[in-house]
């Protein structure tokens, strides 16, 4: 792992999940603007897994790998679903735990970066 | 499952799975799936380490599954599912959490209960309390 990268990981979805949950609490919906939010979301997670990728086939090895191959599909899988699945609730609660989907990705950063050593 | 829809479903219980519970849910459902891959790791990399330890990570991860699914699903039987794992949930993050302070040796490595979650920001701890408390919430509504 690239600790800048994983930093403007950690900010990229911070900012997004709270600014969805500000729409939530706004009870605002505009699902564009949500589209692009969550694409970034998992855009930021792509590019961290495939950095990692590139390490490990250059040779580093994360200190934990079993955990870490576990957070990175995590990472990959967790926003995408857990935003659909939420945004298929037409309430305010369901734009919310959209943006914790978003959120999640940060935990997982940060969890990825302790494990990786 | 009962067979063919029932016109009178409108006046059974709310879905556990609207509205907050969409929240809910999902906080459940990333609980579910870090227990699950941690006590897989736990389990078949270090079991000999801390079996104990391992195998209520694994009992933890069960409880959460049970619950996401549960709570994702409506119908008598996911009700009773999801309280029966929330509650076991609750008891579970109280015992693990007080044995694990009194007796630190048997928890070398930690599960999610351990220090009644302390490790996950006691999102273990709360969580189960706003599970019974949505669950009820949900059958006044009947």
């Amino acid at each position: 792992m690239i600790d800048g990268l994983a930093y403007a990981v950690i900010v990229v979805s911070l900012v997004v999940g709270v600014a969805i949950i500000g729409l939530a609490v706004a009870d605002r919906r505009p699902l564009t603007l949500l589209a692009y939010g969550l694409v970034t979301v998992e855009a930021a997670a792509l590019i961290q897994v495939l950095v990692a990728i590139v390490q490990v086939v250059r040779g580093e090895r994360p200190d934990e790998p079993a955990t870490f191959v576990g957070y990175a599909l995590t990472s990959l899988l967790a926003p995408p679903v857990g935003a659909l699945w939420a945004l298929s609730d037409k309430s305010k609660w369901g734009t919310g735990a959209a943006g914790v989907a978003a959120l999640v990705l940060s935990v997982l950063t940060v969890r990825m970066l302790q494990v990786w050593g | 499952m009962e067979g063919g829809t029932s016109p009178g479903r409108r006046s059974g219980p709310a879905r556990t799975s609207s509205g907050p519970g969409r929240l809910l849910v999902l906080v459940y459902g990333v609980f579910a799936l870090s227990a699950t891959a941690r006590a897989a790791v736990q389990i078949a990399t270090k079991f000999d380490e801390a079996p104990l330890a391992y195998v209520l990570s694994a009992l933890a991860a069960v409880v959460y599954v049970c619950a996401t699914v549960g709570l994702a699903r409506s119908g008598p039987g996911a009700r009773r599912l999801a309280t029966v794992a929330v509650t076991v949930e609750l008891i579970g993050v109280l015992v693990v959490g007080t044995i694990s302070l009194a007796q630190p040796d048997d928890f070398p490595d930690a599960t999610v209960w351990s220090g009644y979650g302390e490790g996950y920001g006691f999102v273990p701890l709360v969580l189960p309390v706003l599970g019974l408390l949505w669950l009820r919430h949900t059958r006044e509504r009947a």
